[in-house]
């Protein structure tokens, strides 16, 4: 809506330009032709013609025929004079009309075009998270196979003698390695698994101030702020869940779990947003393309995979909105959501 | 005060020109003109243009016309008259004869009974159909195309065409009563 009032604005202003210039150039030639001093001259030419008469009685008829061209030229300038003004408005009218008809048909273009190309753009990222996730289950898969198979042998390596100090510590070293194995293997899973979202209309004020409650606990010391007025979106009440619990997870470790997380919302046409602010460090430059690829993570090797963020837009963009970095400094960084209004 | 009044009064009385006289012919009714409409200052100075000046006459239900042209080349003006049953009358007549012209009546609707009131309205026009279509037909050409094998008369005949129009130059009302 903004966009369009903006784009209006500026239609109308070129148009109001592109007017008052084409009134220069219009009463400019129009003068041209109705300037006094042409009609004089018109006039002399008449009176020339018929003193040419007088001393050239043989050749009366040619100078008749070009005393009448002279005159209908004098009658049509008297007539278009008489109406100066009115032509001119009109020209200048028509002339603005169709400018202001080519820029909105250009701008229009330029819409439809901006369009296609954020739809282009939402349908290749869908695609590309589709594949990660087609690779996270493969390898999930893959790992999980002979995960099951090295488990159940330890097992039976335990069970068969009476381990000695050293094998026990052995054996629970290897458990705990094939855990965090399990877990790497779960986040994989989590990724892959990533279900369509079944859309309802929710109460997104509502939503948040349960979501708050329930974080709350999670994390006490974190304070959860939220700026909304009631509006209703179509969303999948626990994926959206998951998504706030990613990006406040994730605000979180940026404070340090001692900070504050804002949630604003506001309204767009047929669009939601809701701006989740932190006060953490806010996102390094080396990693803010790239910041919602799978595996691109600010955390040290062997505490998230930096999956979080990956599995978030994926789901916001099944919902046919987004998830977008708005805005990040050293002093904070905001994630806008974006939903659609039901 | 009142006489700054009547003062006005004498010169907008001055300024209006004499009524018309009606006439009966059988069942025609005949207005006549006065000349005097040819002495105001608006129409005297378009008669002196080599523009047609038109004078439309009208009535409830009919309308006479009457064109005035002045040839420059000649010297005389070019009259027409055509009344309100489309009979047209033509002819060139010297400054001099203009006003025996006028005032000759010309023949403005048809009389049902022994009298009627009739509402004349006379607009005066500083230009003809003819130079309209003229002048329009010109400045389609300086707006539009000079190729022949494309048809200009399209969005420029379109505007000037519905632009350039014969606005009054001045009009008068008067109601008048003809009877037998």
């Amino acid at each position: 809506m903004k966009t369009f009032v903006t784009v209006s604005l500026i239609v109308v202003a070129a148009t109001l330009i592109f007017y008052a210039a084409v009134h220069q150039i219009a009463g400019l030639w129009l003068d041209v032709v109705l300037r006094p001093d042409v009609r004089d001259v018109i006039e002399h030419s008449l009176l020339d013609q018929k003193a040419l008469r007088n001393l050239d009685p043989a050749n009366e008829a040619r100078y008749r025929q070009r005393f009448e061209e002279t005159r209908r030229l004098m009658n049509r300038i008297d007539v278009v004079a008489m109406n100066r003004e009115r032509v001119l408005r009109r020209f200048e009218m028509v002339l603005a009309a169709l400018f202001a008809a080519l820029l909105f048909t250009a701008t229009f273009l330029w819409t439809v075009r901006q369009r296609r190309n954020e739809e282009r753009r939402r349908a290749e990222q869908i695609a590309r998270l589709t594949a990660w996730q087609e690779a996270s289950r493969r390898h999930a898969h893959e790992i999980k196979t002979p995960l099951t198979a090295a488990r159940m042998e330890i097992d039976r390596l335990a069970s068969l003698t009476t381990p000695s100090e050293e094998v026990q510590r052995a054996v629970e070293s290897v458990y705990e390695e094939l855990e965090r194995i399990a877990q790497f293997t779960k986040e994989f899973s989590s990724f892959a698994m990533i279900g369509q979202p079944v859309l309802r209309a929710e109460e997104l004020d509502r939503l948040l101030a349960e979501f708050c409650d329930m974080f709350a606990n999670a994390w006490p010391n974190l304070t959860l702020h939220v700026e909304a007025s009631p509006v209703m979106v179509s969303a999948d009440r626990d994926l959206l869940r998951q998504v706030l619990v990613n990006l406040c997870t994730n605000s979180a470790h940026a404070t340090e779990g001692r900070g504050t997380v804002t949630f604003t919302v506001s309204r767009a046409g047929e669009r939601v947003f809701l701006d989740v602010a932190d006060g953490g460090g806010g996102v390094p430059p080396s990693i803010q393309a790239r910041i919602f690829e799978p595996y691109v993570t600010t955390r040290k090797i062997g505490h998230g995979m930096g999956l979080g963020l990956a599995i978030s837009r994926k789901i916001l963009l099944d919902h046919g909105g987004d998830l977008a970095l708005l805005s990040t400094s050293p002093a904070g960084s905001t994630f806008r959501i974006t939903l659609r209004r039901a | 005060m009142v006489s700054a009044a009547l003062l006005a009064f004498l010169l907008l009385a001055a300024a209006q020109p004499d009524r018309p006289v009606l006439a009966v012919a059988g069942d025609r009714v005949l207005v006549a003109l006065p000349p005097s409409i040819l002495k105001q200052k608006e129409v005297r100075a378009r008669l002196e243009s080599a523009l047609t000046t038109t004078f439309v006459v009208k009535t409830r239900d009919s309308a006479a016309r009457i064109e005035i042209r002045y040839d420059l080349w000649d010297e005389v003006y070019r009259v027409k008259r055509v009344d309100a049953s489309a009979r047209t009358t033509q002819q060139a007549v010297t400054a001099a004869q203009l006003e025996t012209w006028w005032r000759a009546p010309i023949e403005i609707t048809r009389l049902a009974g022994d009298r009627a009131a009739i509402d004349l309205e006379l607009v005066v026009l500083p230009f003809s159909a003819a130079d309209e279509s003229d002048a329009r037909q010109w400045l389609s050409k300086s707006g539009g195309t000079r190729d022949p094998s494309i048809d200009s008369k399209s969005v420029v005949d379109a505007l000037i065409g519905t632009t350039l129009s014969a606005r009054p130059i001045v009009s008068y009302r008067w109601s008048l009563e003809a009877r037998r």
